[in-house]
């Protein structure tokens, strides 16, 4: 540059705002097609390479998700389990689930009683050890006696006592583990899938170490929409889930 | 990555890492059988490893309200997993090192390793089942049907790959390459982890179609970055023989983005090389398939893709995980996907 010569700014690559998505990190060349279609080759540009990546993605995803659902309809089940939503087929499929789930533990807790019956103490003086029904076990050591306050843990299965308040069609399901109870119990508030979905609060556990029994007392509100709400049991001894309650709430008649 | 992001992801692999490893010694100490395999089915788990899956599953499960312990089992079963995969691949890739230290089929033969890998897979039953009697039979068994799906999945990815290198596959896309690594990495690294986690806090109880977009992008960054260290990574840190990948022939991001930008003379010397063994590849060749990636911008071109990829999980922890509380695991599980960039 000459000293008569007037110093410039260099001319503007653009002048104008950009106004299409497809050239927000770069001005689109002439004739720019939709970056990153599956059949493109890889970008040379590195700052092409982002947005084509990304737009990549969610085109490999979508065909993936797209082809699972296929397969999922075709042969009528769902192996990558797709739902999507909880229509009216997938909330009578839970229904079946749950009950079937509930006719489980009661035939749990059948056998558990069974169980106490069949083992019940022989007539004195039988000839052992041929013994109908019944196996000679070694003599029970004296248990020694709990120390005073201690929580009494019994070993076997829990009853249950449920008292629902409602005017709403409702179906509760208690599912136990099989671990003991020390107590006290507390309970979760009542959650659908739904988490805009109000929720099932105030709900009362008590258990009764006497008796080995659970008593769960729940109010439905009146205003509750239908769907599935589930919440868990805690032992406060350990913070650990016992179990968990479940109550569908069904269409009106 | 802020630096209390970065601490969070670290604080959080550590605690919920610390955990899974207790846990998984319990299912691979044993009174009975040979004492030799059990010894070396913990070999890798002893070496070391972040439990990035394990810690994952955990986070995820208490995101939706459930304790550490109820998804303990699910997160210790994935690490067996892991580890036996981790053996067979070893074997598949013939690969020198695994965490710092000769594979497990050099030191001890491949008959001896494959079997290895075998009993880690079938011990990850263990904690399954044992998942019916915590969380109740419904819910341990859908817990084993996910599994199975993702165990496929990955076989299935595996396979692509290894058909890739058998019949010297060149005329690969990116979508190929994001389509093979939705299989073989992300479903078990990424997607099955969360999807379990929100199974376990949900009792089953949502849509898991979100986690496998969040679990996809993330776990596709975190596979670029993976080979990107193995091409330009610290050697001491990285654990494996560096350039492994190039030696065995593996169709990296990298290496489809070269396929598509050498020039025709330099294309043909790199299809020659790729046809040949792993042990006739000379460190030589190696390094010139290193030096053109290089002159192509092809390792620049992958770590703008494994950024753009970083973008999409971060917005979609939103859709997987935006509905939960404000909790350490939810923190840890959004500073994930930048932490997968800088991670060493």
């Amino acid at each position: 540059m000459t000293a008569s010569e007037r110093a410039k700014k260099p001319r503007l690559k653009r002048t104008k705002p950009i106004r299409s998505w497809s050239g927000v990190f770069e001005p689109p060349p002439e004739g720019a097609s939709v970056a990153g279609s599956p059949a493109s080759g890889p970008a040379t540009n590195g700052a092409k390479a982002v947005p084509e990546a990304v737009q990549l993605g969610y085109t490999v995803i979508q065909d993936y998700l797209n082809e699972a659902r296929q397969e999922a309809q075709r042969i009528g089940g769902t192996p990558r389990d797709t739902r999507a939503s909880a229509g009216p087929e997938r909330l009578t499929q839970r229904l079946f689930q749950y009950t079937s789930d509930l006719t489980n533990l009661w035939l749990e807790v059948l056998q558990a009683s069974t169980q106490r019956d069949t083992r019940r103490e022989p007539p004195r003086g039988t000839a052992g050890p041929f013994v109908n029904g019944y196996h000679a076990e070694p003599a029970p050591s004296p248990t020694p006696a709990a120390p005073q306050g201690a929580p009494v843990v019994s070993l076997q299965s829990p009853s249950v006592s449920l008292k629902l308040c409602t005017s709403r069609r409702v179906e509760a399901t208690i599912e136990l583990r099989p671990a003991p109870i020390v107590g006290p119990l507390v309970a979760h508030e009542l959650r659908a899938a739904d988490p805009d979905a109000p929720r099932v609060q105030g709900i009362e556990l008590e258990y009764r170490s006497t008796e080995n029994r659970v008593h769960v007392s729940i109010r439905i509100p009146s205003d509750l929409p239908e769907g599935v709400y589930s919440g868990l049991f805690l032992d406060r001894s350990d913070n650990l889930p016992r179990g968990t309650l479940t109550v569908t709430v069904l269409p009106q008649d | 990555m802020s630096t209390a992001d970065g601490q969070v992801v670290a604080s959080q692999l550590k605690a919920y890492g610390e955990l899974a490893r207790m846990h998984l010694w319990e299912y691979l100490k044993t009174e009975r059988g040979p004492q030799e395999l059990y010894r070396l089915a913990a070999e890798y788990p002893r070496r070391g490893g972040r439990s990035l899956r394990a810690s994952l599953c955990i986070a995820a499960a208490r995101c939706f309200g459930a304790s550490t312990a109820e998804s303990l089992d699910s997160a210790v079963a994935l690490e067996l997993l892991h580890n036996g995969f981790l053996v067979h691949d070893d074997i598949e890739d013939e690969s020198e090192q695994r965490r710092g230290l000769p594979t497990l089929h050099l030191l001890h033969g491949i008959p001896t390793a494959l079997n290895v890998g075998d009993a880690l897979a079938v011990l990850s039953l263990q904690p399954l089942l044992r998942n019916c009697s915590l969380l109740g039979g419904r819910l341990g068994l859908r817990i084993l049907q996910e599994t199975e799906c993702m165990a496929r999945e990955s076989v299935e990815g595996q396979a692509l790959e290894l058909e890739w290198r058998r019949t010297n596959a060149i005329n690969l896309l990116p979508a190929d390459y994001l389509q093979m690594i939705l299989k073989k990495t992300c479903w078990y690294t990424t997607i099955y982890p969360c999807r379990v986690g929100a199974i376990i806090g949900t009792r089953d109880n949502v849509d898991l179609d979100r986690f496998i977009r969040y679990g996809f992008f993330l776990g596709a960054a975190f596979q670029i970055q993976d080979d990107l260290l193995n091409l330009v990574g610290d050697t001491d840190r990285y654990g494996k023989e560096p350039s492994g990948d190039l030696l065995e022939g593996k169709r990296t991001l990298m290496l489809i983005h070269l396929l598509h930008q050498a020039p025709a003379r330099e294309l043909r010397r790199l299809r020659s090389l790729l046809r040949l063994e792993r042990s006739e590849r000379t460190p030589q060749q190696v390094g010139w398939i290193l030096d053109v990636m290089k002159h192509h911008g092809s390792i620049d071109y992958a770590r703008q893709v494994a950024h753009g990829l970083v973008g999409a999980a971060t917005h979609e922890f939103t859709a997987a995980f935006g509905d939960t509380a404000d909790s350490d695991a939810r923190r840890f599980l959004e500073a994930l996907p930048s932490w997968v960039l800088e991670r060493t």
